[in-house]
């Protein structure tokens, strides 16, 4: 059984499986690469017409769903995008002795011998966000070394660098959820015949080499400094946000009790007091938003709760930065003005 | 030296002039293209005519316009330029030249 959804190739839909639709895109993303520019743009959907006038053959034969193998037969007839690549980059070498050409041809594709590797978080085998796997992939390592290493590092750094390192870096890469940047992540060429082989193989992503002696203990170890790593975060998380939840209890409640009011009226004249309180808040609200983090953390670890979304991170931080500087401002303010006025009052 | 790959640049130098040629009889579309030129054995991956028709447009050799179809997405019908038809009587000759060049040498 496999999953199959409509696509409109050249204004018509066809019925195209999932695995036909990753090798077809792939294939389109490729030509894109070996012809740029308008021109490129012109030549690729010109190909996709055609394409499509293929698979109309191939449907009007009586066939319900375009496969895997019509798509890999249309690319038998249409060429390989490094071979169709090739004319335009003899005959630009040939012309380029007569003319200075204003569109240089862009170097053949995928012609590297070792094609360099590009950094994706490998989701295929991650225990949070895949980072660590996509590091360890990307260096041709064993990616519980590189997890029990970060374990290691993040202990010795005192946990918050590496943990907002994790994040920032869950947020920023990538995934690798194309057979392509599967491909470009193990290092592997881009060529269509990969990518098909990379096709076939996701069904059933490759396991990291787990059930070997040295790996399955690493494996372990991982897993339990990961769980305990969970308690301890799950705690620490837990006892913060109460104590934020408390300080902002009684901060709010300040106001109220006229004996204290008084006194930090006095302290704090012309309402610069309600600026001492946001300042307050907003502190607060700075330590939370790592206490939640690290709560969901936990929760993600211990009880694999479903990890957040990019979009929710990087919002994250972007608050957290925000507070951060809205709090700086705010104490500068407080604290200029507050030192003028009890100067002038004791001077 | 490869036999195979001096066979195929051989071909590959003269498919434009087999697309101008083509066309002198009258307007087609990419596919027509296809099928007359693999009927000739002039192509065997279809993807390499398409960057071709693009830069022969491109010259000003070609001009295209789109048509409806009896079936399917319209056409776009590729017709010879002036500036085309004059290109092609050069080539022509040109092609007279090496054919009889090489005759000469043959004989």
């Amino acid at each position: 059984m496999k999953k199959s959804f409509p696509v409109n190739i050249n204004g018509r839909i066809y019925n195209i499986d999932e695995d036909a639709y990753a090798l077809l895109s792939n294939y389109l993303d490729q030509l894109h690469a070996t012809f740029p520019g308008e021109e490129g743009n012109e030549i690729v959907s010109d190909i996709e017409a055609r394409v499509a006038e293929l698979f109309e053959e191939r449907l009007s034969a009586g066939s319900q769903v375009i496969d895997i193998d019509d798509v890999n037969r249309v690319i038998a007839i249409m060429g390989r995008p490094e071979d169709l690549g090739d004319a335009p980059a003899e005959e630009q070498s040939a012309e380029s002795s007569a003319q200075e050409s204003a569109h240089s041809t862009p170097p053949p594709f995928v012609q590297e011998e070792h094609p360099r590797h590009k950094l994706y978080r490998d989701i295929d085998n991650k225990m949070m966000g895949g980072v660590l796997s996509g590091v360890a992939t990307y260096f041709d390592c064993d990616p519980n070394l590189v997890r029990v290493l970060m374990i290691i590092l993040t202990v010795c750094t005192a946990f918050w660098p590496c943990f907002i390192g994790y994040l920032i870096a869950w947020a920023v890469i990538p995934p690798a959820d194309t057979p392509r940047r599967r491909l470009e992540l193990r290092g592997e060429a881009v060529s269509v015949e990969a990518v098909g082989r990379g096709v076939l193989s996701s069904d059933a992503p490759v396991q990291h080499r787990s059930g070997s002696g040295f790996a399955g203990v690493l494996n372990a170890i991982a897993k339990l400094v990961m769980g305990f790593v969970g308690l301890v975060s799950g705690a620490v998380g837990i006892a913060m946000t109460i104590g934020i939840l408390c300080i902002v209890g009684v901060m709010i409640a300040l106001p109220f009790s006229a004996e204290i009011s008084a006194e930090m009226v006095h302290l704090f004249p012309n309402g610069r007091i309600i600026l001492v309180l946001a300042c307050g808040l907003l502190s607060c609200l700075l330590v939370l938003l790592p206490c939640i983090a690290l709560l969901w953390l936990a929760l993600y670890v211990v009880f694999g709760v479903k990890g957040c979304s990019t979009g929710a991170v990087v919002g994250a931080c972007v608050t957290e930065i925000l507070i951060f500087v809205a709090v700086i401002v705010l104490s500068i303010i407080v604290g200029s003005g507050t030192l003028g006025c009890w100067w002038w009052h004791y001077v | 030296m490869n036999i195979e790959n001096l066979k195929s640049q051989m071909r590959k130098g003269m498919l434009e002039f087999c697309v101008l040629l083509l066309l002198r009889h009258g307007d087609a579309y990419a596919s027509e293209i296809i099928s007359r030129l693999k009927e000739a054995h002039m192509i065997v991956m279809e993807g390499t005519l398409y960057p071709l028709l693009t830069r022969l447009k491109n010259d000003g050799l070609l001009t295209y316009r789109w048509e409806e179809s009896p079936s399917g997405p319209p056409r776009k019908y590729y017709s010879l330029t002036p500036v085309g038809s004059e290109f092609l009587q050069q080539l022509r000759l040109s092609w007279q030249e090496i054919n009889n060049s090489v005759n000469h040498l043959d004989q």
